[in-house]
């Protein structure tokens, strides 16, 4: 069988006055049905970027875009990068979905719950039934999404606006939207982001449950590490447009490859870690997508730069290389395996 | 002099109901109702809770940029609550905010050292060596390059823009730094520079925090004593250690639980409380306990009867205080 | 909903009496003496006396305003009690020999045909190239609309009306001598059409072009909204993203705008009228401020005027809260 999504070698950029922004550079990574794969990065990386061209939501004329975005649902297979625009809003909304970080701005505010819930299953189920029916349906449809991620008295309040519902009430709501038509493929950027924790619990419960319900692909953009540990079972990590890593919950968490990444689990203070150690911070700043440094693109902040012997980690730009069975990295570092730090 | 820099006794601010045309409600949003807690000189002090649970309003009413509606608050053995015009402004140097957004609390048409040397300007303060040595020491001390000091906002990063909202707060050596989310709106990999920042500078200057954040684990790495609140009113008081090994409020456990851990080991053994429902009204705070509509432990006393906040321990340093009929442990 | 129609229409109410009594209290603060006016030349102070008794001058302020409250409510006699006018009377022009009420209600329907045409004139022209303007950012369409913004914005809108009246007499459009007197729409469409439609063009032009940028920058700022991104997501189409999830929002923003713009159209009726030799109550106004100095008149005007501001202002906040939920009146 094939795979759900198999990315090949996607670019992103965006030609602007200042230059062009290389926001995504040769990424390839799948997901197969049932999966949940996170992507995890600083804000800047090419997370969302690279989630929007996999819905194929990029502007055409102000957006370049190369490489492959193979969908495969069985009997309705697409490769987003080349097919024309009235193919892939068919999948749109149907087969991929989407949700989005902020639940307070994400919904349109002069219409009810209702209407936006059964505008999305008419556009993608009402073509053949008469419009009667198919409202009545739709309708029908809408109440049962809101009853199933846990709105109370759906019915009521399908009638309502989205300024009535509190923030977690809309996360839910996006989250009835974007799963009314029972689509393959989820992608969820920064989910909880906006929500407090004891809401982010609710929701991430919510979509756990969810992706059983539907049998679907989750990809799970977050920059929050302990999110990705509780709901994920593979990982990309991403840095300046680029996966320096990708692995397994396990080989990212316990056999952390990548300085970057090894940057990023040291630099986060945890709840359970009981002494307050000082932060291992990453020095510097993330780079500039117009101006990347040459070589390795985080080779302005790596501590590991001086002991690379086989390369210059400043001029020469690592590859891909797989470390163990599904577990790959961009470094040019004689060790696999780099040391956890204090703080875990 | 006592050992409290900041004292704060059974604090309100009610914002008065606001009415337009075409909608009108009566209740007062009670976003601060009595809340009573210290912060010792040098210390850090988190508070924490969910969005509108009144964090930002009690850190503003602290720093007197709101008139409370009652209460005291005693800084430095005097009870600021009721200054007025020189004698508060006079205060208000020795108490500084950090923002929580590095973007819109810098003035984008100032250059950094003007930025500065603003609150010497307001305060008629001339630093011995001159203010431009003064504004350029302050960049040195924060990290950024003195050289800087001609630069406009713009021409910075997220973390170096806080990195002057933090040497502004320091040029006029204030004891009391009220940090509001400082580290929010950062990156991972720059909020833990931040944090060392502060906790470096706190040790130079000896200066106290009340350190604002919804993150709890960043609370946990900065603070030694921490407040709960939820709608409010606080929940729990206790040092950190304590309040994170063993929470008394359920409260405070239930918002622990609903932290995960970078771990993957751990998040798949975790039990985790799920709180139902959301956060209450503060304009129609619930009956009783005002967490007792979200709490599973909940009984008709806690809906009925108010639980005041308990004291163990007064005066030790481990002391810890409660707001619960039925505390865990 | 009514309730909050009906406290609005009181306010009104209570703008209307305010504005009313500061156009007494100017007009009685001016060093000009109307009843001197039409005096004559062989003026006496007796003949100014009686004509000051004529007009009802003669007696305090406050007791004419007190006439004037009466006359609105009751009706009332005028002239030393030669002419009666009946409630809601706004008074007697003496120059004119009319009782302003009548003379205001021949002449209402023409300024407010001037207004309301030029106002949908400019609503359509500028919403719809907008619209389009935004659709097809950056191309040809949007560089179209920019050249008529500029163009609309900097023309001078009398100039531009002499010239359209020139040009349409020359080529026989319109015949100079039956031009502007009045005809119902309903008795002779195409007559009142020829008879307005400069001016309409002429009142709407510049306002057209203002719109046309007020809405296409509104149009492409909600297009940068979360809500569009998710409409998109769910696989809606372009055309109906636009009418369906970015007009309502973007639009409702100008629709209160031109309420507010509808008052300003007033002002620039009373020129437009002028040039065409429109009979409306810019007309009228204007003869009693300059010539007759006709205290009734102004008054009347002023408070027509104001009333349909305020009722159009009225409609237009109960169009918005229709349109955005959030303020649905309850
Ligand atoms: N339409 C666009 N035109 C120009 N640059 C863009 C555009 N969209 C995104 N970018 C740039 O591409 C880069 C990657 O953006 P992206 O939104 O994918 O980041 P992200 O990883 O999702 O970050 P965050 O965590 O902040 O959401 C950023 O530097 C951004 O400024
Ligand atoms: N100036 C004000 N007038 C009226 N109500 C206010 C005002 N400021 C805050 N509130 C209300 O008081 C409550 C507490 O607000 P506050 O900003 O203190 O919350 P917070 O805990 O800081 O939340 P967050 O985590 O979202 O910053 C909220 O319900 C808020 O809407
Ligand atoms: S390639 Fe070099 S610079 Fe890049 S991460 Fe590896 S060691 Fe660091
Ligand atoms: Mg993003
Ligand atoms: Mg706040």
């Amino acid at each position: 069988m094939s795979r759900l999504l198999e990315v090949k070698d996607l670019s992103v950029s965006f030609p602007t006055d200042a230059g062009v922004v290389r926001a995504t550079q040769n990424l390839s990574f799948h997901l197969d049905r049932g999966e949940t794969l996170a992507i995890v990065g600083e804000s800047g990386s090419g997370k969302s970027v690279s989630s929007m061209a996999i819905m194929g939501l990029h502007n055409p004329g102000r957006t370049e875009i190369s490489g492959e975005i193979n969908l495969n649902f069985g009997e309705n297979n697409l490769e987003v990068v080349s097919a024309p625009e009235e193919k892939i809003r068919a999948i749109r909304g149907k087969n991929v979905a989407m949700i989005f970080q902020d639940p307070m701005s994400s919904l349109h505010p002069y219409y009810s719950i209702g209407n936006q819930l059964t505008e999305s299953w008419l556009i993608h189920n009402g073509g053949n039934l008469d419009s009667k029916t198919a409202k009545a349906k739709a309708w029908e449809r809408a109440v049962e999404m809101l009853d199933l991620v846990g709105i109370p008295d759906a019915g009521r309040r399908v009638k309502e606006f989205p300024h009535q519902f509190s923030g977690g009430m809309r996360q839910r709501v996006m989250i009835a939207l974007a799963l009314i038509n029972g689509p393959d493929l989820l992608i969820a950027d920064e989910p909880t982001t906006a929500l407090d924790v004891t809401v982010q619990a609710q929701i991430l419960g919510l979509l756990k449950d969810m992706q059983k319900e539907f049998n679907m692909g989750v990809i799970l953009i977050t920059h929050d590490l302990g999110v990705v540990a509780e709901v994920s079972d593979r990982i990309n990590v991403m840095y300046a447009g680029k996966l320096v890593e990708e692995g397994t919950v396990d080989d990212i968490f316990y056999r952390t490859s990548h300085p970057y990444t090894q940057g990023l689990l040291n630099s986060i203070p945890r709840v359970d870690s009981g002494v307050a150690e000082k932060l291992v911070a990453i020095p510097g700043q993330p780079p500039s997508l117009i101006a990347l440094p040459k070589g390795c693109a985080f080779s302005p902040r790596c501590e590991y730069v001086r002991q690379v012997s086989s390369h210059d980690c400043k001029v020469e730009i690592p590859d891909s290389i797989e470390v163990a069975s599904g577990h790959s990295r961009k470094c040019f570092l004689k060790e696999t395996y780099l040391p956890a730090g204090k703080g875990r | 002099m006592s050992d409290k820099v900041l004292e704060v006794k059974d604090l309100k601010m009610h914002f008065a109901p606001r009415s337009t045309i075409f909608s009108k409600s009566n209740a007062p949003v009670k976003a601060v109702d009595g809340v009573s807690f210290h912060i010792n000189r040098g210390e850090t002090v988190g508070l924490v809770g969910e969005s509108g649970c009144g964090k930002t309003t009690v850190g503003r009413t602290v720093m007197r940029l709101y008139n409370p509606t009652s209460g005291e608050i005693i800084f430095d053995d005097q009870d600021i609550s009721q200054l007025k015009g020189n004698e508060l402004k006079g205060i208000r140097s020795k108490i500084q905010l950090i923002f929580q957004d590095p973007y819109s609390s810098l003035n984008p048409r100032h250059t950094v050292g003007k930025i500065i040397e603003a609150s010497f300007e307001i305060h008629k303060i001339n630093p011995a060596g001159g203010r431009t040595a003064a504004v350029k020491e302050l960049l040195a001390k924060v990290g950024l390059n003195p050289e800087h000091i001609n630069r406009f906002p713009h021409e910075f990063s997220g973390g170096q823009r806080q990195r002057i909202g933090i040497a502004r707060a320091l040029a006029l050596q204030p004891k009391l730094i009220v940090c509001d989310e400082p580290v929010s709106a950062l990156d991972v990999s720059i909020q833990a520079q931040v944090v060392n920042l502060l906790d470096d500078l706190q040790s130079e200057f000896n200066l106290a925090y009340l350190f604002i954040a919804h993150d709890l684990s960043v609370v946990q790495h900065i603070s030694d004593r921490v407040v709960v609140m939820y709608l409010g009113k606080i929940m729990e008081i206790a040092t950190t250690k304590d309040l994170f090994a063993k929470p008394m409020h359920p409260y405070t456990k239930a918002l622990l639980s609903a932290v995960p851990i970078p771990d993957p080991e751990i998040e798949r053994k975790r039990e985790r409380i799920v709180l139902q429902g959301d956060l209450p009204s503060p304009a129609n705070p619930p009956s009783g306990c005002v967490f007792s509509t979200r709490c599973w432990k909940a009984t008709e006393k806690c809906r009925t009867e108010v639980p005041e906040l308990i004291t163990l321990g007064v005066g030790n340093p481990n002391e810890r205080s409660y707001a619960c009929h039925f505390p865990e442990n | 909903m009514l309730k909050y129609i009906g406290k609005r229409a009181m306010a009104n109410g209570l703008i209307l009496v305010a504005i009313s009594m500061i156009t007494y209290l100017i007009f009685w603060a001016l060093p000009v003496n109307p009843a001197s006016i039409s005096c004559g030349t062989h003026c006496t102070p007796q003949k100014i006396a009686a004509n000051e008794h004529l007009l009802g001058l003669d007696v305090p302020i406050w007791v004419q305003y007190g006439r004037f409250v009466k006359g609105l409510v009751v009706g009332a006699n005028y002239a030393d009690g030669q002419v009666h006018c009946s409630a809601p009377s706004l008074g007697y022009s003496v120059p004119t020999n009319t009782c302003v009420t009548t003379l205001l209600a021949q002449k209402f329907p023409v300024t407010l045909s001037l207004a309301i045409g030029a106002f949908i004139l400019w609503m359509l022209i500028g919403m719809s190239m907008g619209i389009v303007a935004a659709r097809y950012r950056g191309r040809w369409p949007d560089k179209a609309a920019n050249a008529f913004v500029l163009t609309g914005t900097s023309l001078p809108t009398f100039l531009l009306g002499l010239l359209l009246l020139i040009g349409a007499t020359l080529a026989h459009w319109i015949d100079p001598i039956t031009q502007g007197l009045w005809v119902a729409p309903w008795s002779d469409p195409i007559g009142f059409f020829k008879n307005f439609i400069f001016a309409w063009i002429t009142l709407a032009i510049t306002s057209a072009a203002i719109y046309t940028r007020l809405t296409r920058g509104s149009v492409i700022e909600t297009s940068s909204e979360d809500f569009i991104r998710t409409a998109r997501a769910k696989g809606v189409s372009e055309w109906r993203i636009l009418l369906k999830h970015n007009l309502r929002t973007s639009l409702a923003p100008i629709i209160s705008q031109a309420g507010l713009d509808f008052g300003g159209l007033l002002g620039g009726a009373v020129i437009t009228e002028k040039v065409f030799n429109l009979q409306g109550l810019g007309n009228v106004a204007i003869t009693a401020v300059l010539q007759t100095y006709d205290l009734p008149i102004l008054v009347g005007t002023t408070l027509i005027a104001a009333a349909f501001y305020l009722v159009f202002n009225l409609i237009v906040d109960v169009a918005y809260s229709f349109l955005d939920p959030r303020v649905r009146i309850s």
